[in-house]
This record gives structure tokens, sequence and C-alpha cells, in this order.
């Protein structure tokens, strides 16, 4: 009998070695003519001046945002899934934890943090 | 020995569905638009353009893969090939229909059924904005980088709702194994009903993770030229393409698995029928919506996905817990 996660595993396996030689199909079959500016970035026409390195710092503020709710919404499944023979209690013990979640989301709301000038 | 050569048939047969399910999408899509906006769309290869997907695989296939002379070359070869993986990967865990019986044997329609098979799902399918933002920072283009953020960005903060909004149907099924998902939809009932709020919220989502109109910032041609992919070409350009449509097709499937019921229906067809039929419905819907409405303005977006739908899916969650456990 073969397990879940092996059967999973063999898919990931096929699935990889699919993704990967169709990547590699129009580096092997594809004409090669190299020359002219093929190899300039394309910024439509006009001739890039330097690499890109920068990029606006709000975005760091989402990714840091979504690290502090994901891993809370990550803690509530095994407690979705078990709510039921949990019961009444389960649901107050858990209210604790979901009124810091709120409290916390409602002070990022209040000091700007989900606005995105 | 006969489990293994089951399980290699169910691998290939459902990569081959996937890959046909891909170009037949694609196609589905093209001509559809084409007739949304009164025009044809492609019908000249083969009768009514049935094999156009394949002409365009073989043209891709010899093209010429150009790379930017100052992109990193490990990091931009690699990027469409995870974007395609986790696409394909996620696939692996949604039954497909009730287990059939062939030749004395019960086959189980998916690869595998862990306990876990929704986390699972969700774990693949956001491995998937690797791909783009490699690819849109080794390209070094400015709007590949730009698109590449954006979707980032995006992906992330409306996964954050997908993640609240699926939850109610684990406290429901009591389970986050997708075949006990769908087993309980038998038991109590489609959960369409009892989880209205969340289904919409999560088809917004889903709409906003597979980067589609209205909400397909990152390849925004009139800002972005075309977004993270505009420096690939040949078959890695088609890559992301296989990516987007595959993850169409689950996010479809998904959706289907945790509110229609998956696989379930009236008996006068097989499971597997009915969901396939499912599944076609939902992508006709989200063509649709392509055709329909316009693009979202970038901050709009991120407000909608943090003040709107974050709310919305943690107050109905809160209430499906409280009904769940007893409490009301």
């Amino acid at each position: 009998m073969i397990g879940e996660y092996q059967a999973l595993l063999v898919y990931l396996v096929v699935a990889l070695l699919v993704a990967l030689s169709m990547s590699f199909a129009s580096e092997r079959l594809g004409p090669r003519a190299p020359g002219g500016l093929k190899r300039e970035t394309y910024e439509s026409g006009i001739v890039p001046e330097a690499p890109v390195r920068y990029f606006s710092v709000r975005f760091y503020r989402v990714a840091m945002l979504f690290m502090i709710f994901d891993v809370a919404v990550m803690a509530l499944y095994p407690w979705a899934t078990s709510l039921r023979d949990l019961g009444r209690s389960g649901f107050w013990h858990a209210l604790p934890f979901l009124a810091v979640v709120a409290v916390t989301f409602g002070y990022l709301w209040k000091r700007g943090g989900f606005q995105w000038h | 020995m006969i489990a293994f050569v089951i399980l290699i048939v169910k691998v290939l047969l459902l990569i081959a569905i996937l890959m046909g399910g891909f170009a037949y999408t694609m196609l589905l899509e093209r001509r559809l638009l084409g007739f949304f906006q009164l025009r044809l769309g492609p019908n000249r290869v083969g009768p009514g353009g049935l094999l156009q997907p394949i002409a365009d695989a073989i043209k891709m296939m010899l093209k010429e893969d150009l790379m930017p002379a100052s992109a990193d070359p490990v990091v931009y070869r690699l990027a469409p090939v995870i974007s395609a993986f986790a696409a394909l990967a996620v696939d692996a865990v949604i039954p497909f229909g009730a287990p059939i019986h062939v030749f004395g044997l019960t086959v189980d329609l998916d690869i595998a059924n862990p306990s876990i098979g929704l986390l699972i799902a969700f774990a693949f399918s956001s491995l998937g904005v690797y791909g783009i933002v490699l690819g849109g920072w080794a390209s070094q283009n400015k709007y590949s980088l730009l698109g590449g953020i954006r979707a980032t960005a995006q992906i992330i903060s409306y996964e954050l709702a997908m993640g609240l909004s699926a939850m109610g149907v684990l406290m429901l099924a009591h389970t986050a194994n997708l075949e006990q998902i769908v087993l309980a939809q038998r038991r109590e009932g489609w959960f369409w009903l009892p989880q209205i709020v969340p289904l919409l919220v999560f088809f917004i989502t889903m709409i906003a993770e597979t980067n589609r109109t209205p909400f397909d910032l990152p390849e925004a041609e009139s800002e972005l030229v075309a977004g993270y992919h505009t420096e690939y070409s040949g078959m890695r350009f088609a890559l992301y393409y296989v990516a987007e449509y595959i993850n169409l097709i689950t996010v479809s499937g998904l959706w289907v698995t945790l509110f229609f019921g998956g696989w379930l229906g009236p008996g006068f067809l097989p499971p597997i029928l009915w969901f396939f039929i499912k599944v076609g419905i939902v992508v006709f819907l989200f063509i649709w919506i392509r055709a329909t409405l316009p693009r979202f303005r970038y901050d709009k977006l991120m407000s909608f996905g943090w003040k709107v739908l974050l709310p919305v899916s943690f107050l109905y969650l809160l209430g499906t817990a409280a009904f769940v456990s007893g409490v009301l």
C-alpha cells in the first residue's frame, strides 16, 4: 500500500519534471540568432538607463502586515477543525486570542496601516 | 506493485488532463471573449479553431529563447518552472470524483488524500507567487519588477481573506480533508447556503489570486507593458500561461469542492462528470467577468482586500464559530 504523502511526492516529482522539460524545450528546439538589440530589456523603446534595484517601501509594509495576520490565521486552522468537539468552552477560550487579533487589526486601521497613500 | 501502477497512471492522466484543460480553457476564453466583443476569435486552425492550442504550442516551442543580458540567468530560468510546478501541485489533493471500482479494484480519484488536504492546497498555491516575483526581479526590467512586486502584495493580501473564508467550511465539515468535506456535504447539505458570505469572499479572492481581470494589476498592459513576463519568450512565456490557466481550473475546483458539494450530484450522471460540469460553469463565470469588468485602481485594490474582505470574513467566521460550538 502506498501512503498518501508518498503518492503526493511521486506526483510532485513528475510535475516538476514536466515543468522543467517544458521550460528548456524552446532553449533546445528554438533557433539561435544572436545579435542586434535582442538582449536589451524592453522598456517601451526607451533605452534603459540603470539596473532596477528599488521600489516603493509600501510593499514591505504589506508584507509585514501579512506576516502578522497570516500566522494568526494559521494558528486558527486546528481550532476550526476541532471546534465541534471542543464545544462552548472551545469558543470562549479562543475568544481572547481573536480579540487580540481584532484589536491589532483595528489599531493598524486607525493608524493608517492600510492606507496606500 | 499494482497500487504503484495505478498511481503512475493516475499521475500521468491528471497531468494530461490539466495540460489539455489549460489548452482548451485558453481557446474557450479566446473564443468567448471574441463573442462577447462581437468578433469571431480564433477559428482558422482546424474545425472551429479546435486545433489552435496545438498550433500555439508548436509555435512557442520553436521560438527563439531570449534572455536579457542583465538578467540573472539561474533565477530567470527557474522562475516560470516554479509557477507552473506550484499550479500543477495543488491539484494532487482535489478529489475529482467518487472512488470507482474497476476489475475488482477500488481507485480513488485523487492522487493523495491527506488529512490536511486543504492546507496543502493553500501551501502550494501560495508557492506560485515566488515564480512571479522572481521572474519579475530576474528580468531586470522596471516594468517586470513592478509587476512582480505588485503581484506579491496583491496575492498575499488576498490570501488572508481566502484562508479566513475557507475556515467556516472546516468548522462545519469538522475536517480539513477535502474528500471528507465532500462527504460531509452529502450528509448535511451543500455548504453554499450556510456559508454564503465566505463563498463570495472566496470567489473574489480567487480572481485576485489568479491575477485576472478586474484584479490583473500585475500585468496591466496599459501601465506595465506585460508585467512580470515582459522579458520572457518562447516556452518560458507559455509556462506562465500554463500556470495562470491551471490555477484558474484549480481554484474553481477548490471552490466547487468547498461550497458546492464537489463531485456530488443527481445520480443520472457519474460523479466525475458532475465535478467537471461545475468547474466548467465557474470557468465560464471567470471569463464572463473578464469580458465585463474594467480593471481596479491599485490603491482601491489594496484597501478593498484589507478593509472590506478581511473584516467581513473575520466577522462571519466568528458567527460560524458561535453557531458550530453551540454558543448561539
